[in-house]
Order: C-alpha cells, then sequence, then structure tokens
C-alpha cells in the first residue's frame, strides 16, 4: 500500500496548503476567531470539495485523537467487548472510535480510501433545508451532516431476494459453499471502482473469504433496505433489465468516480 | 493479522468461558437487548436510567412556584427537590390546582405551562454568573474590578453616601431607576414606578423618579387619552372568537406574552379565523397561524393605518351608529361644542384632507409605508366587512417617534369598525384587562415620594448638561409647589432589578454621564452588565429563596404561590431586607415606617414577617375584594389559584352593552383628546413638546422615507428576542445554544453589500458601533434590519460593542408622549474582520455547532 | 490473559457469532411522538425541558427543534420539524453498538440507551439517519431520548410533551397516531398525519415511530 499512511498524505497537503497560501490551517487561528473559522469558505461548497484531510484535521483533530474509554462508566472493558460484526477476520485490534474505524484502521487503509469529503459535503449549518425544501434533495437531511444515504452504500441490507438466494445470506451460505465468487465470478460489476474504495485489494481478499464480501454487503446491514446501486454494465451482461433494476443509473455519482490518477495506482 | 494475533484478540473478546452463562440468561437478555449481537465477558444488562442515583420525580419534593421576569406572563415552575438543591423543574399538568388531575386543561382553566425561558430557570438560579456577597468596586467605574466585603462595609457605604449626597446636592440627588426585570411579586416588588426602591428612596426624602416606561409608554398614553384607562384589553381566552386577526407588529411566538395568548389564537384558527401579520418580519406567529404577511417599514405604521381609515371612509364602511353613541371627535358630527367653538380639527376630515389639502389616501399611505395601496385597500376591507374582527395594535410599533400617534391611529380605526367591547373584537394597545390584586407590600402615604420625576432615557442627558437643561427636553413631570420645573441635580443612581444602563437608549450617551456619578447602587441576582458599572454590588434573592406570590400582570387571571423552594444561596438577601436594613441604618424610626410588620431582626429571618404581609394580602384583599373562597392555608398547600370567568373577560363590554360612561373626561371615546385639545403650554407639560389632540401621522426623525438614508440606508429595529427576558437570562448556556445575537437582513440586501450567510458585520451609525454575524433570509422585509434588544453589551477598547448591543444605535430622544424611540433608527451595515464575541465559551459547545447546530 | 488459547473452540464461536443477524424486537406497543409541524411556534421549551429533565450541558440536544424556511421576498414560509428519538421500530442505532448498550423495550417499542455500557465509539450517533444519539464530550459517552420512561411508567407523558406550551407535541401509540386516531390537541380537527417530510431521511432505513401534521410545502408527493 504505497502513498497511503495519514502521516504521508498530511506532509504532502501540509506543503501544498503552504504554498498555496489560501487555506487556513488550525495554527493560524485564535480561538476568539472561532466564528470567522466556522464559516470560512472551506466549510461549503464549491470549496469543500478541494478541501483535505490535512486541511479538515487540522481543526477537528479529536475526530482521529479521540479514543473509546477504556471501560464504560459501570466497568464494561472496550477491550473485552465485541460486537458480532467484529468477529469478521478482517476486523481487528482494539475498539476504536466511528471516525478512526473509517479513516485509520487496518480495515480502512486496506479496503477503504475515504476522505473527510467522502461523507461530509459541507453545508451551511444554519440551514436546514435547501430553499426551497426538495425531497431530491437527500444531502439534506434535517440536521445530519452527512446523508445518511452515502452510509447506505455499504451499510443496507443483503438483498438476498434479487439474487435468488433462498433465504438471507447467513442462512443460505453452506448452500453455496459460503463463496460469493461461487456466482459473482461471472457476475462482476465494476462497482468496487469508486474512489473511496481500493477495488483490487477488495478482490484480491474476497477470492480468499466470502466474509470480506458479506462484511459490507449485508453483514454490517445497519439499515433495513439495500443501497440501489448504479448498474455498472460487465462483459457477459444480460440485455434484459430486471424489474427492479429500470431506474437505476449505469454510473457512479460524479464525484465517487474514479480518476486516471487513481486508476493507475 | 497474524493467525495467532487474531486467535489471542478474538479469545480476549469471546465468552468461551461463560458459554453456559450466556445460553441460559441470553434469551431474556437478547429479546430485550442487543438481540444476542454482542458478547461481554464483563456481560451486564442494559437498562433505563442506570446513572445511579437518578431521582425519578415521585421520589423527589416537589414544590410549586413560578418564573418570574418581565414578560408580562407568569408561567408555573414546579421544583423538584432533593434536600436544598433544585434537581429539575417542571411545569404545570393540571394537578395543581382545586379539582385539578393530570393533564386537566381547559378554555377555563388551562395549564400554565412555562417558556423556555423559564424552564432553563435552574441555569439562572444556579449560574456562575449569581451574585453571592456584597462587593465594592476597586478600579475605575465601569473596569469591572470589585472586591468582595462584608455587608456591614457595603451598607455602611452605601448610608455615607447617601447622607452625603442628600446633604450635599438635595433632594433630586439619588435617581430610582427600579424596574420590574427581576422582582415582580405582590411583596417583593421592584417596580419603576412604585415599588420597593421608590418607596424606600422617598422615604429618605431624595428620589428623582423616571415615568416613561420603556416598553409601552406609548401605548399606555394613547389608551388613556382615547379609552380613559389602560386596561383596554381582553382576557387571552377572548382570541378564540376572532375571526380575523390582524397582529400589527405583535410576535406572541416571541413574547409569550399572557398566558396562552397563543394557544387561544390557534384555536381561532382551527375555527376558521382568517390571520394577517403587518411587520417588517415574517415572524414565527406569522407562520403558525398561516398569516398574510404585509411587510411595512418600520416607524411609518400610523401612516397606513390612516390609509385604512380613509378606505374606510371613504367606501362609508365605519359603523356610524357606533361612532355617534361612543365617540368624540371621529368626525365632525361627534364633536363637543367646546372643540367645534375654537375650530377644531376632527379625525375623519383630517383623514380626508380637508385641513392640509393631503387626503390620506391608501395611495398616499403607499409612499410613506411602502406597502401597495392595493393591499391597504385590501386589508381596511377585510377589517371592515368582518365581524367581529380584531386588530392587535402591539406596542413594538408604538416604541417609536411619535408612537403614540400610531397606537391612537389605530385605536380610531378599532372604533370606527365598532369592534370594542366586543367579544372577538379588539381595542388594544395595552392588553391588559383583568386585575389583580397587585400590592401585599407597605402601601400608604410614602409609595411614591418624589421630588423631581423625568422622562427615563433622558437621565444621561440630564446629568451631562446640568444645569444648562430646559425642562421639556427632559419631559419634567410638572409639581404643584416651587420646585415645578427645577432640573434635577443627579449624582447617584439605584438600580433594582434592573440593567437599564444596557437597557435604555444612546449606551455612550450613558457612559459619559455615569462617569459624572457620585454613587451606582446596584441590587440584582446576577451581575449584570449594568452592575459591571456600579460602585456596590448587593446579591438579591432570587425568587426561588424568598416568599412571595406571583401574579401576571398582563394576560392571565391567576395566582401562583412562590414558597421559599431554596435557602438563599452566598450572603444573599431580598431586596425587602436591604431596604429594611438600610432604612434602620439610616435611623431607626425610618426603618420602622419602611417595614411597619417587622423589628430589625429581620435582616436575619424573614419568613415569618413576609407570611404576615402575605396572609394578610390573602385575607383582607383577595378574598374579599375577589371573591376567592380558597383559605390562604389551601392556597400554599396547592400553589395556585385559578379565576374562573363565565365568559372571557373584554374590555369596555359594559360601557358599550350597558352604556356605562367611559373614563375619560367627556365619557366618550376620545378620537379629539379632551385633555391634549385643553393643554396651552406644552412645556409646563411632562411631554414638553405638542402632541395633536387627533391622531396623526407625524414624519419620524429618522425612518426610510428620510433623506438621512443616503448616509445610513438600513432602518434598524430591536425586538424582544425569545431566548432572554430583555436582558435576563443571556447568560444561560441551554437558552444560548438555541440562537445567536444576529443581525437580520433580506438576502437582497446581504447580495448588494457583498455579504453571505455567517459573515460578521459591523453596524453603525453616528450614536454608536456594533459587531454581529449576520442572518441572511427572505423573511425580513429589505432596507431593514433587525437586532434584538438585550444582549450584554462587551465593548472593546475603541469603545465598540462586540456583543451586538442596538441600544449602542438607538437615540436618547423619547417621543412627546414619553414613548422610547428605540424602532426609530437609522444605521448602515458593511461586511468587517472584526471579532464578534457572543459573551459565552462557544469553544465549549462547538460541536453542537459543527455537527447539531440548529436554528 | 489466564485462559489458554483453543482454537477450536474460537472457530466455533465466531461460526456462531457470525450467524447472528439482527432481528428487531417486536414491541407489544410501539409508543412514538405526534409533532404538528405548522402550528409550532418554534420555541423550544421542550428542548429545554429535555435538558433540564437530562442534565445536559450545552452541546448534546436530545430534542431538536428544525426550522425549515422558504420561499423569496414577501411570498414566503416557514415550518417546523420537531425531532428527538423516533424509536425506530428498527433501529440504526441498536445493531452498531458493541457493547450491548442500547436497547429496545418489549412492552412499549422504546429505544433506550444505558450510557453506563457506552464506551464512547459514536457508532450509533453516525448511523442514526435523524441524529438522535447525541455525544457528550464532556463525559466521552453518548446519550440520547428515552422518552421519559420514568415519567411512562409514573402513567404521565415525557417533559417535552408536557412542556409544549402550544399543545403541538404529543406521545400514543404509533398506529393510532399515522391513522390520526389519536385523541389528541397535537392534531387539528380534519387534519391528516404523515410518516415523512420534505428533507428527512427515508424512513425506510429504519422505520421511526414519528408522525407529523405536514406544512403545505413540507409534504413528500
Amino acid at each position: 500500500m504505497k502513498f497511503q499512511t495519514s502521516l504521508f498524505h498530511y506532509i504532502v497537503f501540509l506543503s501544498a496548503a503552504l504554498a498555496g497560501g489560501s487555506w487556513v490551517l488550525a495554527g493560524e487561528i485564535k480561538a476568539e476567531q472561532y466564528e470567522h473559522a466556522r464559516w470560512h469558505p472551506m466549510h461549503f461548497e464549491p470549496a469543500i470539495d478541494q478541501a483535505t484531510d490535512e486541511q479538515c484535521l487540522s481543526c477537528h483533530r479529536e475526530i482521529l485523537d479521540r479514543k473509546v474509554l477504556d471501560q464504560s462508566p459501570a466497568g464494561v472493558k472496550a477491550s473485552e467487548a465485541l460486537a458480532w460484526y467484529q468477529t469478521l477476520n478482517t476486523y481487528e485490534g482494539p475498539q476504536e472510535t466511528f471516525h478512526r474505524r473509517h479513516l485509520v484502521t487496518p480495515l480502512a487503509k486496506n479496503l477503504m480510501d475515504m476522505k473527510c469529503t467522502t461523507c461530509h459535503q459541507g453545508n451551511n449549518p444554519r440551514e436546514e433545508a435547501p430553499i426551497p425544501p426538495d425531497v431530491a434533495m437527500t444531502d439534506f437531511t434535517l440536521r445530519k451532516m452527512v446523508d445518511p444515504e452515502t452510509c447506505l452504500m455499504c451499510h443496507g441490507r443483503n438483498p438476498y431476494e434479487r439474487m435468488g438466494l433462498p433465504g438471507p445470506w447467513a442462512e443460505s451460505r453452506e448452500t453455496f459453499q459460503n463463496n460469493c465468487l461461487l456466482c459473482h465470478a461471472g457476475i462482476r460489476t465494476n462497482r468496487h471502482r469508486v474512489n473511496y474504495l481500493k477495488a483490487e485489494a477488495i478482490e484480491e481478499l474476497g477470492t480468499k473469504d466470502a466474509d470480506i464480501c458479506y462484511g459490507c454487503h449485508g453483514g454490517r446491514q445497519w439499515y433495513r433496505i439495500a443501497y440501489p446501486y448504479p448498474r455498472h454494465a460487465w462483459q457477459g451482461m444480460g440485455e434484459e433489465v430486471p424489474e427492479w433494476a429500470k431506474d437505476r443509473p449505469t454510473e457512479s455519482q460524479p464525484r465517487f468516480r474514479i480518476t486516471q490518477e487513481q486508476a493507475s495506482k | 493479522m497474524s493467525s495467532k494475533n487474531r486467535y489471542e484478540f478474538l479469545n480476549e473478546r469471546l465468552n468461551l468461558s461463560r458459554r453456559s452463562f450466556l445460553k441460559t440468561t441470553a434469551v431474556g437478555s437478547a429479546v430485550l437487548t442487543a438481540g444476542g449481537l454482542v458478547e461481554l465477558k464483563t456481560a451486564k444488562q442494559a437498562r433505563a436510567f442506570a446513572y445511579e442515583p437518578y431521582p425519578k420525580d415521585d421520589q423527589l419534593q416537589t414544590v410549586v412556584t413560578s418564573c418570574a421576569h418581565n414578560c408580562g406572563s407568569r408561567h408555573m415552575l414546579v421544583a423538584h427537590k432533593w434536600k436544598d438543591v433544585v434537581v429539575r423543574l417542571s411545569t404545570d399538568d393540571g394537578r395543581y390546582q382545586r379539582d385539578g388531575y393530570f393533564g386537566k386543561d381547559d378554555r377555563v382553566e388551562p395549564q400554565l405551562r412555562a417558556c423556555l425561558r423559564g424552564r432553563s430557570y435552574r441555569q439562572r438560579l444556579y449560574s456562575a454568573e449569581r451574585l453571592l456577597y456584597p462587593m465594592l468596586r476597586v478600579g475605575e467605574r465601569g473596569e469591572g474590578r470589585f472586591k468582595r466585603v462584608s455587608w456591614d462595609e457595603a451598607l455602611d457605604f452605601v448610608v455615607e453616601k447617601m447622607n452625603h449626597i442628600k446633604n450635599t446636592y438635595g433632594p433630586t440627588a439619588l435617581l430610582d431607576q427600579s424596574y420590574a426585570g427581576a422582582s415582580f411579586g405582590v411583596l417583593h416588588k421592584s417596580d419603576q414606578i412604585e415599588g420597593l426602591l421608590a418607596r424606600f428612596l422617598g422615604m429618605f426624602s431624595c428620589r428623582t423618579s423616571s415615568w416613561s416606561v420603556p416598553s409601552y409608554q406609548g401605548t399606555t398614553a394613547s389608551s388613556r387619552w382615547t379609552f380613559g384607562q389602560t386596561e383596554d384589553g381582553n382576557e387571552d381566552d377572548a382570541f378564540a372568537y376572532c375571526k380575523l386577526l390582524i397582529m400589527w407588529g405583535w410576535n406572541p411566538a416571541y413574547t409569550f406574552h399572557g398566558g396562552n395568548t397563543f394557544m387561544y389564537m390557534r384555536k381561532a384558527k382551527q375555527n376558521g379565523c382568517k390571520f394577517v401579520v403587518v411587520d417588517p418580519q415574517y415572524t414565527d406567529s406569522a407562520a403558525a397561524y398561516d398569516a398574510w404577511w404585509i411587510p411595512i417599514r418600520p416607524n411609518t405604521d400610523a401612516a397606513m393605518l390612516a390609509g385604512m381609515a380613509h378606505y374606510i371612509f371613504t367606501n362609508n364602511l365605519q359603523d356610524q351608529d357606533f361612532i355617534n353613541r361612543f365617540c368624540q371627535g371621529m368626525d365632525a358630527g361627534t364633536m363637543p361644542v367646546w372643540a367645534q367653538q375654537q375650530g377644531m380639527e376632527n379625525f375623519k376630515d383630517y383623514i380626508l384632507g380637508k385641513y392640509d389639502g393631503e387626503p390620506k389616501t391608501p395611495e398616499w399611505a403607499a409612499r410613506i409605508c411602502g406597502v401597495a395601496a392595493e393591499d391597504i385597500k385590501k386589508l381596511a376591507d377585510m377589517y371592515a366587512n368582518t365581524k367581529p374582527a380584531a386588530l392587535k395594535a402591539s406596542w413594538a410599533a408604538g416604541r417609536n417617534a411619535y408612537g403614540e400617534q400610531y397606537n391612537r391611529m389605530a385605536a380610531a380605526v378599532q372604533t370606527m369598525t365598532g369592534n370594542v367591547g366586543k367579544l372577538g373584537g379588539s381595542a388594544e394597545g395595552v392588553g391588559k384587562v383583568w386585575h389583580a390584586e397587585a400590592v401585599a407590600y407597605p402601601y400608604d402615604q410614602y409609595s411614591n415620594i418624589w421630588f423631581a420625576s423625568i422622562k427615563s432615557d433622558r437621565w444621561a442627558h440630564c446629568v451631562l448638561n446640568y444645569p444648562n437643561v430646559k425642562r421639556e427636553e427632559i419631559g419634567l413631570w410638572q409639581r404643584d409647589d416651587a420646585t415645578d420645573g427645577q432640573i434635577p441635580n443627579i449624582k447617584g443612581i439605584f438600580w433594582q432589578g434592573s440593567d437599564w444602563f444596557n437597557q435604555l437608549t444612546n449606551i455612550n450617551k450613558e457612559i459619559a454621564a455615569i462617569k459624572k456619578l457620585e454613587l451606582v447602587v446596584c441590587m440584582d441576582s446576577t451581575i449584570t452588565p449594568s452592575g459591571l458599572w456600579a460602585d456596590v454590588l448587593l446579591p438579591v434573592a432570587t425568587h426561588f429563596e424568598r416568599h412571595d406570590v406571583a401574579l401576571p400582570w398582563y394576560k392571565g387571571h391567576y395566582y401562583i404561590h412562590r414558597p421559599k423552594v431554596i435557602q438563599p444561596m452566598g450572603e444573599s438577601k431580598t431586596d425587602f431586607q436591604i431596604f429594611t436594613e438600610l432604612a434602620y441604618r439610616i435611623s431607626p424610626v425610618f426603618g420602622r415606617d419602611f417595614n411597619p410588620k417587622a423589628s430589625r431582626d429581620y435582616w436575619h429571618i424573614d419568613d415569618n414577617v413576609d407570611e404576615t404581609y402575605l396572609r394578610d394580602w390573602w385575607n383582607n384583599r383577595v378574598m374579599p375584594h375577589q371573591g376567592v373562597d380558597m383559605s390562604w392555608e389551601e392556597f400554599k398547600q396547592r400553589g395556585v389559584y385559578k379565576f374562573k370567568f363565565p365568559r372571557p373577560l373584554v374590555a369596555f363590554q359594559d360601557q358599550i352593552e350597558k352604556g356605562i360612561p367611559f373614563k375619560t373626561p367627556s365619557g366618550k371615546i376620545e378620537i379629539l383628546s379632551s385633555q391634549l385639545a385643553l393643554i396651552k403650554d406644552w412645556k409646563k407639560t411632562m411631554y414638553g413638546y405638542e402632541i395633536p389632540a387627533i391622531p396623526k401621522w407625524i414624519e419620524p426623525w429618522e425612518s426610510l422615507i428620510s433623506p438621512k438614508t443616503a448616509k445610513f440606508p438600513f432602518h434598524l429595529i430591536s425586538p424582544h428576542p425569545r431566548w432572554r427576558t430583555h436582558s435576563i437570562f443571556n447568560n444561560c448556556g441551554w437558552l444560548r445554544e438555541t440562537y445567536e445575537q444576529e443581525v437580520t437582513l433580506n438576502a437582497s440586501d446581504a447580495k448588494r453589500l457583498g455579504i453571505k450567510q455567517g459573515d460578521i458585520v459591523e453596524v453603525w451609525n453616528d450614536r454608536g458601533r456594533v459587531v454581529v454575524p449576520v442572518y441572511v433570509t427572505e423573511r425580513c422585509m429589505p432596507s431593514v434590519a433587525v437586532l434584538h434588544e438585550g444582549v450584554w453589551m462587551d465593548l472593546d477598547e475603541n469603545g465598540v460593542d462586540r456583543a451586538g448591543n442596538p441600544d449602542f444605535l438607538t437615540l436618547d430622544e423619547p417621543s412627546p408622549a414619553g414613548a422610547f424611540a428605540y424602532n426609530t433608527v437609522l444605521c448602515n451595515i458593511a461586511k468587517t474582520d472584526l471579532e464578534h464575541r457572543p459573551g459565552w465559551d462557544k469553544l465549549a459547545t462547538s460541536r453542537a455547532h459543527v455537527f447539531r447546530r440548529d436554528l | 490473559m489466564s485462559e489458554t488459547i483453543e482454537k477450536a473452540k474460537i472457530k466455533e464461536a465466531v461460526k456462531r457469532r457470525k450467524l447472528e443477524t439482527y432481528t428487531p424486537v417486536k414491541p407489544e406497543v410501539q409508543l412514538g411522538f405526534v409533532h404538528n409541524n405548522v402550528d409550532c411556534i418554534g420555541c423550544r421549551a421542550c428542548e429545554i425541558a429535555c435538558k433540564d429533565k437530562n442534565g445536559l450541558a450545552p452541546g448534546p440536544r436530545f430534542r431538536r427543534v428544525q426550522y425549515i424556511e422558504g420561499g423569496t421576498y414577501p411570498n414566503v414560509y416557514v415550518y417546523k420539524v420537531n425531532m428527538s428519538c423516533n424509536h425506530c421500530a428498527e433501529p440504526a442505532c441498536l445493531p452498531t453498538c458493541p457493547t450491548g448498550a442500547i436497547f429496545k423495550r418489549k412492552q412499549d417499542g422504546i429505544v433506550d440507551i444505558d450510557s453506563t455500557l457506552c464506551i464512547g465509539c459514536r457508532r450509533c450517533e453516525a448511523a442514526c439517519p435523524f441524529g438522535a444519539p447525541q455525544f457528550d464530550p464532556v463525559d466521552n459517552l453518548v446519550k440520547k431520548c428515552n422518552l421519559c420512561v420514568d415519567e411512562i411508567e409514573a402513567g404521565r407523558k415525557p417533559y417535552c410533551v408536557m412542556a409544549c406550551m402550544m399543545r403541538v407535541l404529543d406521545i400514543g401509540p404509533i398506529e393510532e397516531i399515522w391513522d390520526a386516531e389519536l385523541e389528541t390537541p397535537a392534531i387539528g380537527p380534519e387534519e391528516k398525519v404523515v410518516r415523512q417530510v420534505k428533507n428527512m431521511a427515508n424512513i425506510e432505513l429504519t422505520k421511526p415511530s414519528i408522525g407529523f401534521v405536514p406544512h403545505s410545502k413540507g409534504r413528500v408527493k
């Protein structure tokens, strides 16, 4: 995994930021300037699209610095807690905070390439909703600073019915030799080729262990619906579009599309 | 992860040794909790309120009390106490009144639910800003440096200074600036005119009184002239009977003005009432009642009302029978003989332009007020043709230059449509109707002695220019003795329950004036921005820490018992204790006369004396005068007495239905005011300057139609915020979380100035300069800026207020009738690099801003 | 670690754990809130009452009155959407919790968090589509609305409901609320209740137990 340590990012982008001179970093902001900092253009479209993690973290560094409690007030030790999804063999290390799990822990570093702006797209904290309110603009969801639809991309329900499985994967996995690739070796979309994932690493690990696939596609299914993934064409894809896929786009949202530079890594 | 590490990792976490334990318990817990999703070696069952101790309400002592501050309502607060600590507060839930039960809530006896300010009371009670010990200034005045002293030292200091000032400068040298801010009860009363301070300084024979009331002097003046009394309102349940309700500059969703006003208005809406809001802002009241919003330029209300009157007269929509029976001076036919003989103007002919050749047509009005003539006609038509219809003329539009003319014009329009004295109509105005028995404190010939009385916002002008001050400049009240016209030589100020230094107009001028004084005493429960300019700070117990009874003074008809919920904090004492002790220190006779039911021990033990005053008040006044059959003991035990009326109270119903005369000189509704018409020498009145005898449009000294807009293009208004009562509660973090002190601008103005949401701007005029963030919205009229009053000033080294107090920009020029011109302000606005100082640790709660920020 | 590592035992345990999926509790009655978006004056007395009841410092807000404004001068509109925890039928917060601190009550469907079991990983906060779990930076823990279960058990209603000056916030069995059959001042005569309003996250994510009397501009088709 070259060029992937956060530290390296920091150095690269710190230099860039200082050279560019247009961005504010925490060190330049005094406490009494909080009001100005809070409304810095970097927090909003379009500048936020260019914001680097290093810039974000220079103020919001508690996102990575803060650790979970060693033990809860009632004495539950973090080291002895284990959620079911944490038994997956990609999941390792001590209990961590949500942000660290998405940015700096091994799973995050190995399989994902998430940035602050992957989820945080910036909005006016004074605006509860777009003006006028618009049901289509779900990125404003009444006080969530992150659109839950973004989370749904990985944390949705496993739509086993659509895959023609007899039951939920937990029940039918034995039938399919606990091997997703039994079917998906042929039915392959390129949907991992998005800029917040590391497609090759995922593919490679997926061949070794179906739990890797399941870990996202239903394993950590916080939500009760599946994400309506874009229907990327793949070689050998049937001509007929099934009913449930009819309205789906054929590409990821532009901001998730992979650039040439990233693709060559 | 290597497989060895991985097994170690899992072994640490999996409950291998406890499988049997989990098997037996997991069934229950799995259903109840996480569905068996979690493996814990230190297995703990999740449960509600696991924090110990979590005292539930029923395990705590319940004490009924009320909120206290200066909103006009008094809603119930119920303290849930553990030992001497208030653990939490709830409010009326129907249980506490006679025949009450949980959930009882009806038209006759609605619950008296507290607003957000009241609900935050624990934060005020236990705030870091509480004054707990007497303090004496050690730095320069206004520097904010104090040292803790004993009560003896503090009181002796005050007494010595008082004596010196009286003996040196005479009986006008001490200025009474008490207000109803902190202590409005029947016993421990801080009040501008007749409270405990008035009695104390009056008996001391050294008192200059402040007669004009900041909130509503234009409105009370209008109601006294027009209807002969200030009780021109309906009880709030009467709103439910309106078919049309015009909220003129009125935003009860912010003020909570009156017990359940806003809720009864919802009932009206459900009954099909149509709502109109005439206001520069589309307020939350407008939104909640789905009102037709008519944006109007500030301080032009009288012109629009005149345009409505013109439409009504020229279309003959007035209730001529009503006018003929009840009015004086509405038209030629209702002019009294004496006025006709003197060739006085009547209202209708003024409107029709007979005298000045300028008919006050809707088109004429439109040019002034910025409301389309068509909208003026439409509203006039709606109002004249909907019966009954309520025009609620709020105080806000009266807090203006010539604000009294707006209120009188509104009263004329209310009257010409016959909406006075009728259920569903309105003659408000002031808005009071029900009379509480308000006085349990000693009330006698000493209660309001004064040696000079001035317009309240002219004190600084008086101090700075003494003795070269003309009586009309300070609105000197006339006296019957040789001292009439004598300019007071003010050398000291007392603040009791009052943050007037922060709240009156033109603060920079006050700052210049206060430096000339020899004594500034502040009595309050918390430090206030005024207190920072005092010489001595006397810590006053809050109403949670003393015995009293709460009364609403606006709308609502009930009493709420206020026991001593907790012991006074620190060394704080009640106002009554402090004045009594000061009086004893001046002379024992003074002490005894000031507080006749007490001995000097009152300083140490106040319970029995306060109980006696209150019990006597209940037994001798409330029970016999108001037909109350509940005993004092039962009242104390229940905590609330709610009056039940067979029908909603409506002002002037008897005058209209039974022909009882109005309390005006003529017994009529005086559109032509006899009192004003007969004044010959205005300089010898407290008004100082002429006031027309009929309502007229008079152009204010600053407004959007003034040439001054070339330099100062924005009209600034400073309405009451929802998250403070004036300046009280400004220090409560919970409330701070719900708002920001910011200036509201229309989006088009902001765009033109290159200002966007969140920018920090300077707002300034010739009088001062403040720094605040901007709130950019479509809800505000262009060219109008809104900055809520009451924020605690925070001056930088250049005298710029970084907190954003609009009273650095207001002018200390009262209207002739005494109305404060709080809303008569032109200013300019520009983006700035200066920092706004919210006066509260925002960084500590920045998370709320970054991730969860509402508003 | 005194226990010896028994690989077979671990393997078996892991296999068993992997089969676990989250099946939400089906409550006997599901309680939920109803809020009138139009008649609410947005005063936030409910918020403050809640903070007082729960002893919260400025920062975490169990209940959030949200202002929506729109239109162009002078044709503007404003309404409020008031949410605390929606006590979802299928809460997303619950399965994220690694310590079992979050639970859903069988008798009334209340989703509660036992913050004494919380280690502050903040997964639940991120997973909730409505912003209900609130991180308390002082305690380094997540806390949230529990519908005042102590008041419910005492036969009363939550503090927020009893604080509402306009009587536009109430609780009741959620099915009755959705059918506008609940006798409550929150729902006016002839008013209908909806489950979703504009700009609110997709209710299919977690099936929140909340109903709104919507503003005309806040309706979804």
